[in-house]
């Protein structure tokens, strides 16, 4: 075989190799912004279901409350970020909701027949399971955020990365209170 | 620290080994009497060829098996009591509703249905209890799975040998949730389990990825069923153990295996019996609680839920 005709076949692999490479690459980017978008999803549905239950033990307990209810009420009348709004909308939003459920638990332990009420407890015990799904929510959405991250940043998908214009994604950061584990104290 | 009515138990547990103990001297010192004289008749009468003294030095053999045997009766029946009496005294203390029975455990089907560990050719187990903790339902024995090996030598012979490759623990623990999704998380590797269906996840603690291979229907299902303190928890309980161990979230069951290659509840009966020499029993008991405490199996995520 010719040297040229050699030539012509190692670099068409080559190109067959590096073109099958940023394909696989693009598309594992569109993958993982897939994967983000849908752990995205999950928070906004736990972020509802805290909402709800933020409004519902407000209705349950507002009878007992005194200057509470005031705050409470703008925290009730807070719209919640659209799907698409920046993640650190919806995390100052979940920070806004865990303030109100803390005020709400105060109040819970400041009166022993709201504390015994079944409907009360009911709702509490609720209210730990919707904590405990947006924590596995936010730390799924973490997870997927962080392999993304570092695929944008390290050679050589930074380099697709570059071209195709993706760039790193914010985290959504536990609040103080919830970095060591869900627990509040009703 | 043990109250005053377990000192005196213990004492009067202490009383039955030293009799037991006694006997056990006794039938040994006889039985290596006759060791030395027949060894010592067989020898001459087999360097002599002199059957009049090698039989008699076979039969004096003989009978020092014997007196073995029965040395060993007194090391089963010290057994049996710290199993019957010690063992299940040491957990009606600490579970209001326990059973404990020495020669059954958990059935093999049970393990094999959690598809963590390969099927073995040979099962053995041990040291079954059954109880409830705060509503949550336990049960555990001793286990001792065997694999079979053929090895064949230069000539083509094939010696088939069975060798043990998980030898421990297995606790399963019910709550009253049922979770449709499964979560595994192993330790090591070659326990061939069957991931197939599941994805393999990372958690945020890099020391736990390093030690465990987690794997779960979803994503969301591993991080919430373990949270940040129960990482941590899982991380402690296995600094505990000697070997591997792994978990299994399946149904509403929590499946622990521990290959320790240890035997549990044990106790020799030269070691008398005091706090001391029992302490490794109570922790072993208190281990189930503990599990029970640090894991929140009793909390209202493990609970029916009517969200």
């Amino acid at each position: 075989m010719p040297t040229g005709q050699i030539i012509l076949i190692v670099v068409a692999i080559l190109l067959v190799i590096v073109i099958g490479w940023i394909i696989s690459t693009i598309n594992s980017f569109r993958t993982m912004l897939v994967k983000i978008d849908e752990s995205e999803s999950s928070i906004d549905v736990a972020l509802t279901k805290r909402f709800d239950m933020l409004t519902k033990m407000f209705q349950a307990t507002k009878g007992y409350m005194k200057h509470e209810q005031e705050t409470l009420q703008k925290v009730i009348a807070m719209r919640q970020p659209a799907h698409g709004a920046p993640i650190q909308e919806k995390q100052a939003f979940a920070n806004e909701i865990s303030r109100g459920l803390q005020a709400i638990s105060v109040v819970v332990e400041q009166y022993p027949d709201l504390k015994a009420s079944t409907n009360v407890n009911k709702l509490m015990d609720a209210t730990l399971e919707v904590e405990e799904n947006l924590q596995a929510s936010r730390r799924v959405y973490n997870s997927n955020v962080s392999y993304y991250n570092q695929k944008v940043v390290v050679f050589p998908s930074n380099v697709i990365a570059n071209w195709k214009k993706f760039t790193k994604r914010a985290f959504f950061e536990a609040e103080a209170v919830k970095r060591e584990d869900v627990k509040f104290d009703f | 620290m043990l109250a005053g009515d377990d000192m005196e138990f213990l004492k009067a547990i202490e009383e039955k080994r030293q009799s037991l103990y006694n006997g056990y001297q006794k039938e040994q010192k006889t039985a290596f009497l006759f060791v030395g004289v027949g060894l010592l008749l067989a020898g001459i009468g087999f360097i002599m060829t002199q059957m009049f003294l090698l039989i008699p030095g076979i039969i004096l053999l003989l009978v020092a098996g014997a007196f073995f045997g029965k040395a060993q009766n007194h090391a089963r029946s010290f057994r049996r009591i710290v199993k019957s009496e010690l063992v299940t005294t040491l957990l009606k203390e600490t579970f209001e509703d326990v059973s404990y029975d020495q020669f059954s455990f958990i059935p093999i089907s049970t393990i094999n249905q959690t598809q963590t560990i390969k099927r073995p050719d040979r099962y053995h187990g041990e040291d079954y209890m059954k109880g409830t903790y705060k509503g949550v339902k336990f049960e555990l024995s001793d286990i001792d799975l065997k694999e079979r090996v053929e090895t064949r030598d230069s000539k083509g012979n094939v010696t088939v040998s069975y060798q043990t490759y998980f030898k421990g623990r297995w606790y399963i623990f019910k709550f009253e949730r049922n979770f449709n999704e499964v979560l595994k998380i192993i330790e090591g590797r070659g326990y061939q389990a069957n991931t197939r269906g599941l994805t393999k996840i990372d958690t945020e603690m890099i020391e736990f990825n390093k030690k465990f291979a987690i794997y779960s229907t979803t994503q969301e299902h591993a991080f919430y069923l373990i949270t940040s303190s129960m990482l941590e928890k899982l991380m402690a309980l296995e600094k505990l153990h000697r070997g591997s161990i792994l978990y299994c979230f399946q149904g509403n069951e929590l499946h622990i295996g521990v290959n320790d290659n240890r035997n549990y509840l044990e106790l020799s009966i030269k070691t008398p019996i005091q706090e001391e020499s029992i302490k490794d029993f109570i922790a072993d008991i208190d281990l189930i609680p503990a599990i029970i405490n640090e894991l929140r199996l009793d909390s209202q995520k493990f609970k029916n839920n009517s969200l």
